[in-house]
């Protein structure tokens, strides 16, 4: 038999070479009986005893997922749990036992069934996707109602690679992590449970080829290419060569990667880079230590912010804030100040979506200055918390130096207050500033003369300089870091803050991209501060490379006229130097 | 009756969470609470499985209307939340 080649969405990176374990969709037969008249009430009755055992099961499942996968995405089975207590679909149900004499399974299949047809409409994908969720819930439902065994995944016993139609939540929870080499799925994107599943595993994984689970039988030799989007069913043996070939070769660069985490990222002529991670949250802290960062270099408090309807307290973040100093002691973490406005909003801090230009208007430290109430208390967690670490504070959305000023006029009476208070703390914190608005450059030798050290937000950057809404899909096009403009801006900053003795650092998607690594450490950037996910790779990357070579493709760089020719040298340099660059995307987690 | 609009911004749309942090959010509430777009029919806003179906993408119009003693409060509250992108 020839082997079949399939093409899908490459979801999580890895090369395997397995025996496959198909999952055939797990088929209930629903009953159909006619319900005595007399005995409705005790049909009803069943139905509820189904939805009381059906949340129990969801309830424990939840526990466990919450200890494989994180607590976040064990948030999907309270969802669940809502589906199980939707007042329409159970009085809908009700009613067709007891009006129609439907038995409860046929009755609430039926109303299930109803609910999934009108999302043929839906046109999103990510939102059509959903309802994976909710023929999940039914099948569960089904299931108790007949009183049928759960199949539970029978899950492989023996190192497999899965091949399914689709991973329910369900089964994510069921899988042995120890057994699963790969999975590859029928239909699905980088969004579907098995998407999430395999990441958070780091096993290979391609969804979305169609055909697959009906071809492909149990036991099968199989192989998925995680890093291109391909699975080949039944490989030749030449197939199989070549594949581990490229197998071992990925290996090999996951494992140096793994040896860097100890090492600085340092160039092969001895120019340091601080490599640091960019975190939302105190939860994000182990996963950017356990991945090598030299510190954080952007804390963005203000998630703490939003998805609430009142202000954090200021002991409250005095709490987390001190967490986050605690596990990434002895490196140091860049606070920055809440930045509201733009594409964040908190409706009760009053900033709007009313604006007719947000990125235009009253966000970062014009909201903050505007506000004292929340930006004082802010600026006494950040002292209070200070003893747990080291801690350095940036203010974002600088155009002028009149806002440095004032922002640091309030730090100093933030400082005396809690003075006065008896409070310790470190009274040194370095101030930095978020370079970000073409007039920040332009002025970056005057701010550099108050200021402690600058951080160059990228993509606010990019935006304001060559006004453009990546949102907007007519004129996305124009968003190009490696225009010279960007280029220019960047060397400009570095120059300004190098000539006052401050250092330079950038944060931002362009940070973290390794095609950039060796353009941006040649533009003289002190520090990179990116995705976790990204460090291993781009400190590779660092320490394989000379800083003059570095320098020299800058000039190369600096002397095209067109983002495009620039983008198109950078390209074929770093495909030259490093051909297995591991082309990852730096999407947030789910 | 009180009704008003408001544009899903977060980045996912009302997916099954979001839509479950709404019927959460409406549950606290006396009124009878419908939320349609100019595409869908309204569906009732304390039914996750309603909700879902609107197929409410960002940059998706909601209209939400309540109806009974704290329709106000009840209306200003779900604007919020979806405003704020359903706190993602």
């Amino acid at each position: 038999m020839s082997e079949i080649r399939f093409r899908g969405i490459a979801v999580s990176p890895g090369i395997v070479i397995g025996s496959a374990y198909v999952r055939q969709p797990e088929e209930i037969v629903v009953p159909n009986f006619v319900v005595d008249a007399a005995r409705v009430g005790e049909e009803i009755a069943r139905f509820h005893a189904a939805l009381a055992k059906t949340r129990d099961e969801i309830r424990e499942i939840q526990e466990r997922l919450a200890e494989k996968m994180g607590e976040d995405h064990a948030k999907i089975f309270d969802a669940h749990l809502l589906i199980l207590e939707d007042t329409m679909a159970l009085e809908d149900t009700e009613r067709l036992i007891g009006e129609q004499l439907m038995c409860a399974e046929f009755a609430f299949n039926r109303v299930i069934g109803r609910i999934l047809e009108s999302f043929d409409t839906i046109g999103d994908p990510y939102l059509k996707e959903r309802r994976a969720d909710i023929q999940d819930v039914r099948r569960r439902l089904l299931r108790n109602l007949t009183g049928q065994e759960s199949r539970a995944f029978g899950a492989p016993n023996t190192e497999s690679v899965i091949v399914a139609h689709d991973l329910s939540p369900s089964d994510t929870a069921m899988i042995d992590r120890r057994f699963v080499l790969g999975i590859a799925t029928d239909i699905g994107g980088r969004t579907s449970h098995a998407a999430i599943l395999a990441r958070s595993y780091g096993i290979a994984a391609v969804v979305g080829m169609d055909g697959l689970s009906t071809q492909a039988r149990h036991g099968d030799s199989l192989i998925i290419d995680g890093n291109h989007g391909v699975v080949v069913l039944r490989p030749t043996p030449e197939t199989v060569s070549e594949y581990e070939a490229a197998r071992s070769r990925f290996v090999e660069v996951e494992r140096q990667l793994l040896t860097l985490k100890e090492f600085p990222a340092i160039t092969l002529d001895g120019r340091t880079i601080e490599l640091s991670a960019n975190i939302k949250s105190p939860d994000d802290t182990a996963l950017a230590i356990a991945k090598g960062a030299k510190g954080v270099g952007l804390y963005r408090t203000e998630y703490l912010f939003l998805a609430r309807s009142e202000l954090p307290t200021e002991d409250e973040q005095v709490a987390a804030y001190s967490r986050v100093l605690k596990d990434t002691a002895p490196d140091t973490v860049i606070f920055r100040t809440l930045d509201i406005g733009g594409d964040k909003f908190a409706s009760y801090l009053g900033s709007g979506t009313s604006e007719l230009n947000p990125f235009l208007g009253w966000r970062g430290i014009r909201f903050l200055l505007t506000r004292h109430d929340i930006f004082r208390t802010q600026l006494r967690a950040f002292f209070r918390a200070s003893p747990s670490g080291k801690l350095k504070i940036m203010f974002p959305m600088i155009t002028g130096l009149e806002e440095v000023r004032a922002a640091s006029a309030l730090v100093e009476e933030v400082k005396k207050e809690l003075d006065e208070e008896g409070y310790t703390f470190d009274h040194d914190v370095e101030i930095g500033l978020m370079i970000e608005t073409p007039a920040a450059v332009a002025i970056a030798d005057l701010l550099a003369r108050e200021s402690d050290f600058f951080s160059i937000g990228s993509n606010d950057l990019i935006q304001y300089t060559l006004a453009v809404d990546r949102g907007n899909a007519r004129i996305n096009y124009l968003y190009e870091p490696m225009h010279p403009s960007i280029l220019r801006l960047i060397r400009n900053t570095v120059e300004a803050g190098h000539a006052h003795d401050i250092w330079v650092g950038m944060c931002g998607e362009v940070a973290g991209d390794p095609l950039y690594s060796v353009l941006l450490v040649g533009l003289g950037l002190d520090e990179l501060s990116i995705s976790a996910y990204m460090i291993p790779e781009v400190k590779r990357i660092i320490r394989s490379i000379t800083y003059d070579e570095a320098k020299m493709l800058v000039k190369r760089a600096m002397g095209l006229s067109t983002g495009g020719e620039v983008r198109r040298l950078v390209y074929s340099v770093m495909h030259e130097r490093f051909p297995d660059l591991v082309a990852q995307d730096t999407e947030d987690r789910p | 009756m009180t009704q008003r609009e408001a544009t899903v911004c977060n980045e996912l749309g009302m997916h099954l969470r979001s839509a479950g942090m709404f019927v959460r959010t409406a549950a606290r509430f006396k009124a009878r609470i419908r939320v349609g777009t100019p595409e869908v029919a309204a569906v009732d806003g304390k039914s996750i499985l309603g909700l879902v179906t609107l197929g409410a993408a960002r940059g998706s119009v909601l209209r939400i209307q309540a109806e009974g003693p704290d329709e106000a409060e009840a209306v200003d509250v779900l604007i919020a939340l979806v405003e704020d992108g359903f706190g993602e």
